[in-house]
């Protein structure tokens, strides 16, 4: 249990975030997109469970709402930032001294782009929407995976158990196979984990400055970005969106810690 | 025809050389032996036979395995050789296993890359060859991860690796350094009566005169990538004809010389 604390917070949290956005696809106490004047910025009560927005959207409905494109949106995230990185990072490690550094200019160039100029070309092109922000952070963060997992997989090919592989008459694809994916999943899995952290943020963030998800579509982030301006008057209704960011976050963070460990042989107990 | 020729065998990392000009032979089921200090040039030899010398080092001379020329080899024609004609053993018995595979599968892996066979029989031979190395318990080793296992009992494994598929030729690369010195002898043991079972060729790189000693029966001595000389082991304890040769044999006698002084006292 102290072993796996980190992975069963990790776990009900990013549990507790699924479980709401899957809710939302049959049923929220009210239409998110509802707008009713005579309940502007309603206190929490009964009938509206964490109060009302300034038009008099119901908050509850649109945190659950907001939820699917969060996550689904952290999802897609983690797959391209993965599958970019990962690819980047273990096919340039393998290359040949002078392509693989070539490769990691490259890589130091996206890098080197933030991820909301890069979010503000694609939007100024195709127009700002989730899928937009998407690319956008995915594209942005994967330098950066492609980055450690190059280093880890450089340490790895020189370790004797490589060379050792390598003695028995073990192919390339069998030695990453074999011996690299299975060395590096730990580091793998934090940072999808990290990953999707960040995207969730990123996707508030390009959200909050009206790059990410457009109106009237419910999101975290433009939650946060519409009850800003109302702060003073009411700041409770800026703090829903706000703490659903950081629990979901907070969870993918525990959640990627807990893999790491639950991997690691060295750190079991039992024999088998 | 011998079975291994090394003929001038030289190899370089840009201008400095680490092997210069090295040739012996090795006939089958015989037991050679290399020994220098650390840096002397050891370890590239057995990378060169094996066919695993970095990209950066440059190498000329010839090394023929049973009439084949290694060196002029792709990689995909010397992998046919690798673990199936020879096989190694390497120095840090932690390092050279994969901490996430258990031990069963690690033992097969030179197995499955060379000839097919089904899970089953792989286990079945894991566990064959585990009982073979003399690794206590082979039903519960094989489902063992390597952090698991005493530091002899990982060099044992690393021994099974590379008896898998009984290679004509084994190389072992300071097999013992990395062991305290009952399990180092419990080791030897098994490596001598393996290489004897099997006639398997030996070549035993070492900077530990008195234990090459006991296990082969000509050896070559490096320095600094020269080999200064090359006898029997009787020889080299007789008449040493290097410098370096007469200090390392001087070295283990004295050290044997105390240890029979203080073992006297003790028990006198």
């Amino acid at each position: 249990m102290n072993q796996n604390r980190n992975l069963f917070f990790g776990l009900i949290m990013v549990g507790f975030s699924a479980a709401t956005a899957l809710l939302s696809v049959l049923w929220t106490p009210y239409d998110p997109l509802e707008i009713n004047p005579d309940v502007s910025l309603a206190k929490p009560s009964w009938s509206h469970l964490l109060g009302t927005d300034v038009l008099g959207r119901d908050v509850l409905s649109n945190l659950l709402v907001g939820s699917r494109t969060t996550l689904i949106a952290a999802f897609l995230v983690v797959i391209i930032t993965m599958a970019l990185g990962v690819t980047a990072g273990i096919s340039t490690a393998l290359l040949p001294k002078r392509v693989g550094r070539a490769a990691i200019y490259a890589i130091d160039i996206v890098l080197a782009l933030p991820a909301v100029l890069f979010a503000i070309v694609l939007a100024a092109i195709y127009g700002p929407s989730t899928f937009t922000a998407v690319i956008a952070i995915g594209v942005a963060t994967s330098a950066a995976v492609a980055q450690v997992t190059r280093r880890e997989v450089t340490v790895i090919l020189n370790s004797d158990y490589v060379v050792a592989a390598r003695a028995c008459n073990s192919s390339k694809t069998r030695i990453v196979l074999r011996h690299i994916l299975p060395n590096i999943r730990a580091s793998l899995f934090v940072q999808a984990s990290g990953a999707a952290a960040i995207a969730i943020l990123a996707e508030s963030t390009l959200s909050y400055l009206g790059l990410g998800t457009t109106p009237p579509a419910p999101s975290w982030g433009r939650m946060l970005a519409s009850s800003q301006q109302y702060l003073i008057i009411d700041p409770i209704v800026a703090l829903w969106p706000g703490l659903a960011i950081i629990v979901t976050v907070l969870g993918f963070n525990l959640l990627g810690d807990g893999l790491r460990e639950s991997l690691d042989p060295t750190l079991r107990k039992s024999r088998s | 025809m011998k079975f291994l020729e090394v003929n001038k065998l030289t190899i370089k990392f840009g201008d400095k050389t680490v092997v210069n000009n090295l040739s012996f032979d090795l006939a089958a089921g015989d037991r050679f032996g290399v020994i220098g200090e650390s840096g002397s040039g050891k370890t590239m030899i057995a990378l060169a036979i094996i066919g695993l010398l970095p990209d950066s080092a440059s190498f000329s001379g010839s090394i023929r395995l049973d009439g084949e020329e290694l060196l002029s080899l792709g990689d995909k024609q010397m992998s046919a050789f690798r673990g199936s004609k020879v096989s190694m053993v390497f120095q840090e018995p932690l390092t050279a296993l994969n901490p996430l595979m258990r031990v069963g599968k690690q033992i097969t892996q030179p197995l499955r890359n060379h000839n097919r066979l089904s899970a089953r029989e792989c286990l079945a031979r894991a566990i064959e060859l585990c009982a073979s190395v003399g690794l206590p318990d082979p039903e519960q080793t094989v489902r063992a991860y390597p952090h698991q296992l005493s530091g002899g009992q990982r060099q044992r494994v690393g021994l099974a690796i590379a008896i898998a598929c009984n290679p004509k030729l084994l190389i072992v690369d300071e097999p013992t350094t990395a062991l305290d010195v009952t399990v180092q002898r419990e080791v030897l043991q098994t490596i001598n009566e393996l290489v004897k079972q099997h006639s398997t060729a030996l070549i035993f790189i070492s900077h530990d005169l008195p234990v090459v000693s006991t296990m082969v029966e000509t050896i070559a001595v490096m320095q600094s990538g020269n080999c200064v000389e090359q006898a029997s082991m009787s020889a080299l304890f007789d008449q040493p004809q290097h410098e370096y040769s007469k200090r390392i044999v001087d070295l283990a006698r004295a050290t044997q010389n105390r240890f029979t002084t203080f073992t006297t006292k003790a028990t006198s």
